[in-house]
């Protein structure tokens, strides 16, 4: 986790610019910790004044005041630690939210192909584990860290105060202390990782098998599953029991301490017969001993914490500093009444040297259905992608009522296209508000007037809340050809001039495919209409269809033109509607 | 398959007392390490009740009476309470983990065991996570009654009485004023401990709200920038985070007020110095006592707060159990293991006169229908038709409520499931790939299959080509964290799979929906090939792929409608020609509409 590398330092002070705009409450933080270590540290000099003033010199009038002065100092730490523990979390967590916010920021600015290399999953990560990761450091290495290290200089300077020579027992003791469990930290890592590692098959293995349950038992395998999660589970005992070997050993400290304990009398014996140290002095300096033994165990845990956030920063910032999407253009506004479409000699890649489509040109006039169509890796969906200005094209342009799409802002071209994905993502809120999703004060007539066009009024109305009704993950499932007719509404709710429908109805059944077909026909209408498909039943009404093969337009036509003089098309074609046997069927 | 099988009635709750000897029963086989743990922790607590009597020993008779001889042996035992210490914890550890550990080993087994057998219509959606967790954190819950829980309890539920009775052994008053701090530790133990912990749900909830937000806005990061909606997403991420943020706080300040029971450590040492300082000057107690009287104090509050929070935590284990339990104490309606054996050598088919029903839903009624060796025959019909429920039947999933399912003539109902699913080779349409290489994928760890087996079958499912190209061929690793293998592939494994052991019988159950054309042009070809010589049952929403069966059963509202080919069908029957024309189909021939 820790591997050596000269960035530390520049990770670790860009972590903290996170908390500078806090700097109130960290400062606060600081003074109440030093309130805290103020308040305890004369504790152990107070206990020997009792033991060797008051109980062995016999001077009752001391013991008043110098209990008043142990409680005040009781009652002023405990105050001050409270303080300084809710400044220094509000401070981190503050910190960390701000960094959060700026990985989301990010996640919009990124351009759509960082996601086709990248999973989701890894992307969450970025938020969940890595950020919890850095508000840890914020917290413990930040604020335990501090507070500690305050206490341990504290204590090695009241030491050297009282006895220099003990002072430099203590100054060196705290540099073992830390380095005694570190010498093991190899051994800690390693068991924690192993841990962790069968921890987590565990639990993807014990999904799998009972996920997998049906198929484990359609295929009598019930003692082959059971072979494999015993033997996880062997493996994951070993791993623990050699982890609880280690954790063990942490109690070193705890053994040295009392040996230094038992040194700190045995070097004192002499003097203490002799009279010349008390033993209330002994007492103390073993007092301030055993403290020191207790502060440096959170200053090795804030070491270790950084270190793990360290590790957890340096991949969030390089997923910060990706370049984002290019989504500016010139601040142009596009005024579309038409809602021609046309692409010149369009190019685009998503990384240079691996173009995806060569020199496509084709007209849309507006108000019409135009179907693109062709067979995987064609290029189909770099198409929605360029109208969408989810990619820039490397060369050529793409024209709406005649204007260059590459010169207008992301936002302003989208704003004028409206689009149904195959898996359209519905957000955690009600039906309206998904409908209304695509754009600023849509009105309840117009969520109902786009519901009624996407055919989707009946089944919204039937719903318990109608158009209240809680949708998205956490809410109540639509089945996929209510949750892509919710889309279509959505899409044209804004009343956009083109439509963008890409494999809208690919994952469907035959009988939701039907539906949803209705709901687009409708919408269809008057909306200059791109479809983008595989299964061909859906772009037989169309005015046109574009046949892309391997990123060029290898035809332009209507269904039976092209049917009569595309080979590529009418392969399509056939393979639909026929089974993979050459068997013509009667 | 619409309706969900409800399973059995709860069963009846169990006692915490038969809770508690069922977990004793899991420590069989690791009890002497159990009792080696329970050892550490008896000398761990013995060294703690000693070490401040040495610190006694140390001031008052060493110092004080000047017993030079007494001094080295002495601090020898200060040092050797330090060495015992360390030993106690790390054999602790060390014996408490492998106890845990083999009895909860035990236990996860005999989950995985239970879900076996359990009926198969239990283990759909929610069922599903719930087993998963029984597997996972329900048994690291439970694994910490034997880790800590009742070995803490035990341990201070005797260093407590220890620590009072030496206290009142040096001075009443000590004892009285160590009996006095008891409640407040116990009140900051039970009272701030369950603020903190509400305040911790508090947290988990925030961040678990959190975490599903951010899956949401990057899952549908491509919505939100196509529908223009960046600055509603940020926005949702910090209404979030804001909670999350007064969550943390909130636990910190509880967790820093929990910490504020040390100040009744200073208030008792405040007293005894008060009570007792006229008593040292006296003589009538000694320094030492005095000294050695702070650290039992000190010590004195862990016990009452470990015991209370071991209370709480062995509650929660009982919970724990109580759910682990009670899925292992499901009946299990369907019994596997048992049976007649079959033996299959044509793979004749005859479903007579099948009625089924998920509770009171009748799926399937009065179904019958044959298949000779060899035939092709399509199940077609509406969703909710009920033809994966007679899929079901067939793999003796579930059994018919009347009528029954013959193969080769015999009756499957008394019938091992094992052997009824041997001469049955079954493609489902989302096949499950196990973590593992595609070889092990196809042949699922059969010892009776081998390598060549394996090729053979993946070359008849048309998988050969694709599988020799990846990285390690046969051995690429596949499943969850392997290679990613398209929707098309997967299903030419699972063809694999299903054909590798040469089952007389290959159902496809809507084996190719959920692919794209191209794909489906793949799978189709494997499927012929796979399904040559054998009976094959097709179920299939897209009519396409079903039309040449040799006979298409149509189900419609779990009752056979008709029977016959393609053009016969489509000629007479109103409802299956409306399904074709749904889909574009004619009936006359392939060409395309």
């Amino acid at each position: 986790m820790s591997q050596p590398n000269e960035n530390i330092p520049r990770t670790v002070r860009r972590m903290a610019s996170y908390l500078r705009p806090h700097w109130k409450a960290q400062l606060g933080a600081v003074v109440a910790s030093l309130v805290t270590v103020g308040a305890e540290l004369p504790a152990p000099l107070l206990l020997k004044a009792l033991v060797d003033d008051v109980a062995i010199g016999g001077d009752l009038s001391l013991l008043p005041p110098l209990l008043i002065a142990i409680g005040a100092l009781a009652i002023a730490g405990a105050v001050g630690g409270v303080a300084a523990n809710y400044l220094f979390t509000s401070a981190g967590e503050q910190a960390a939210n701000v960094l959060r916010r700026a990985l989301m920021d990010q996640v919009l600015r990124l351009p759509l192909a960082y996601f086709r290399g990248h999973r989701t999953g890894d992307t969450v990560t970025h938020f969940t584990a890595d950020s919890a990761a850095i508000a840890e450091a914020y917290e413990q290495a930040y604020g335990n860290g501090l507070a500690a290290a305050i206490s341990v200089l504290g204590i090695v300077i009241v030491v050297a105060i009282i006895d220099w020579r003990f002072g430099l027992i203590a100054a060196v003791l705290v540099p073992l202390y830390m380095l005694l469990p570190r010498l093991r930290q190899g051994h800690h890592v390693r068991a924690a990782q192993s841990v962790q590692s069968a921890t987590g098959e565990l639990g993807g293995l014990a999904t799998e098998l009972i996920a997998g349950m049906r198929d484990i038992r359609a295929f009598n395998r019930q003692a082959w599953s059971l072979e494999r999660l015993r033997r996880l589970l062997l493996a994951l005992r070993d791993a623990r029991v050699y982890q609880g070997f280690i954790v063990g050993w942490t109690w070193v400290t705890t053994t040295i301490f009392w040996i230094v304990y038992a040194g700190i009398f045995l070097v004192l014996a002499e003097p203490i017969f002799g009279g010349e140290v008390t033993i209330g002095f002994a007492l103390a300096l073993a007092g301030y001993l055993s403290w020191l033994n207790r502060e440096v165990t959170p200053l090795t845990m804030a070491y270790v914490d950084l270190l793990h956030a360290v590790g957890a920063a340096r991949r969030l910032f390089g997923f910060l500093d990706t370049p984002a999407e290019d989504d500016a253009g010139d601040g142009t506004s596009l005024a579309v009444t038409r809602g021609d479409i046309e692409f010149r000699g369009v190019h685009a890649a998503y990384m240079a040297n691996t173009p995806v489509l060569h020199d496509v040109s084709f007209n849309v006039p507006g108000g019409s259905t135009t179907a693109v169509v062709g067979p995987s890796g064609a290029g189909k969906s770099t198409v929605v992608n360029l109208l969408l200005r989810f990619l820039q094209p490397s060369a050529g342009e793409i024209r709406l009522d005649g204007q260059d799409i590459g010169s207008a802002s992301a936002t302003e071209v989208r704003r004028h296209v409206g689009v149904v994905f195959q898996d359209p993502v519905l957000f955690h809120g009600s039906i309206t508000d998904n409908i209304g999703f695509g754009r600023d004060g849509i009105g309840q007539r117009e969520v109902a007037k786009a519901t009624d066009i996407a055919a989707a009024t009946d089944f919204v109305q039937a719903a318990r809340d109608g158009f209240d009704t809680q949708v998205g993950e956490r809410a109540l499932r639509l089945s996929g050809g209510q949750a892509q007719r919710i889309a279509i509404a959505r899409a044209i709710a804004g009343d956009p001039r083109v439509l963008v429908l890409d494999e809208a109805t690919s994952a469907l059944d035959a009988e939701s495919e039907h539906l949803v077909l209705q709901g687009l026909e409708r919408a269809r209408e008057g909306r200059t209409t791109i479809v983008v498909a595989h299964r061909l039943s859906t772009v037989h009404q169309a005015d046109q269809v574009v046949v892309l093969d391997e990123g060029r337009v290898l035809d332009v036509g209507r269904h039976d033109e092209l049917y009569a003089r595309c080979n590529l098309y009418r392969d399509l074609c056939d393979r639909q509607m026929q089974p993979a046997t050459e068997s013509g069927d009667g | 398959m619409t309706a969900l099988a409800t399973g059995a009635a709860a069963p009846p709750a169990i006692s915490d007392r038969e809770i508690a000897s069922r977990l004793w029963g899991y420590l069989r086989g690791w009890r002497l390490d159990y009792a080696g743990a329970a050892a550490m922790t008896a000398g761990n607590s013995a060294v703690l009740l000693t070490r401040p009597w040495l610190l006694h020993v140390l001031i008052d008779d060493v110092f004080g009476k000047q017993d030079r001889g007494l001094l080295i042996p002495t601090l020898l035992g200060i040092a050797g309470c330090g060495v015992a210490l360390g030993l106690a914890a790390v054999f602790g550890h060390w014996f408490h983990t492998r106890a845990a550990e083999g009895a909860m080993s035990r236990m996860r087994q005999e989950v995985l065991q239970q879900a076996q057998r359990i009926p198969i219509g239990d283990l759909r959606g929610r069922r599903t996570g719930d087993i998963v967790s029984h597997l996972t954190a329900d048994a690291a819950v439970i694994s910490t009654v034997y880790l800590h829980a009742v070995s803490v309890v035990c341990a201070n539920a005797l260093r407590l009485p220890g620590y009072l009775v030496i206290m009142f052994v040096i001075d009443w008053r000590l004892g009285l004023i160590t009996v006095a701090t008891l409640p407040i530790h116990a009140l900051m133990a039970t009272r701030v401990r369950g603020r903190t912990q509400a305040a911790g749900r508090g947290v988990q909830n925030a961040m678990g709200r959190l975490s599903a937000v951010m899956t949401e806005l990057v899952g549908g990061a491509r919505d939100v920038k196509a529908f223009n909606r960046q600055r509603w997403a940020g926005e949702r991420l910090d209404s979030e985070t804001r909670t999350l943020w007064r969550a943390r706080v909130r636990v910190a300040l509880l967790g820093s007020l929990g910490r504020t029971a040390h100040l009744a450590y200073w208030a008792a040492l405040i007293a005894i110095w008060a009570f007792l300082a006229d008593a040292v000057v006296a003589g009538t107690v000694a320094v030492g006592f005095l000294v050695a009287s702070g650290q039992y104090l000190l010590q004195v509050g862990g016990p009452v707060r470990n015991v209370l929070n071991e209370f709480v935590q062995i509650q929660v284990v009982l919970g724990t159990s109580r759910r682990v339990f009670g899925f292992l104490d499901t009946p299990r309606e369907v019994d596997e293991t048992t049976g007649r054996s079959l033996t299959v050598s044509r793979g004749e088919l005859n479903v007579r006169e099948v009625e089924f029903s998920y509770g009171e839903d009748d799926v399937l009624n009065q179904v019958s229908l044959t298949a000779s060796p060899g035939e092709k025959v399509a199940l077609v019909g509406p969703s909710g038709a009920g033809k994966s429920t007679l899929i079901s039947l067939l793999l003796k999933f579930y059994e018919p409520r009347t009528g029954r399912i013959e193969i080769d003539g015999q009756d499957t109902r008394d019938a091992s499931a094992a052997s009824v699913r041997q001469s049955i080779g079954v493609v489902f349409q989302d096949a499950t790939l196990f973590d593992g290489s595609v070889s092990e994928n196809i042949s699922l760890g059969r010892e009776t299959v081998t390598e060549a087996d394996v090729r053979r079958a993946a070359v008849l499912a048309n998988a050969d080509d694709f599988i020799t190209a990846l990285e390690h061929g046969y051995d690429t690793n596949i499943g969850e964290r392997g290679v990613r293998l398209s929707g098309g592939q997967v299903q030419r494994i699972a063809i694999a799979r299903a054909i590798v052991g040469d089952p007389r019988i290959l159902v496809l159950d809507e084996a190719t929906s959920s692919l794209d054309a191209e794909s489906e042009w793949l799978v189709q070809q494997g499927l012929e090939r796979a399904s040559a010589g054998r009976t094959t049952l097709v179920i299939a929403h897209r009519l396409a792929t079903v039309r040449q069966a040799d006979r298409i059963v149509f189900l419609d509202g779990g009752r056979v409608q008709d029977a016959g080919r393609h053009d016969e069908l489509y000629a007479r029957n109103d409802h299956y020609r409306r399904l074709c024309d749904l889909q574009l189909l004619r009936g006359e021939s392939s060409s395309p509409a």
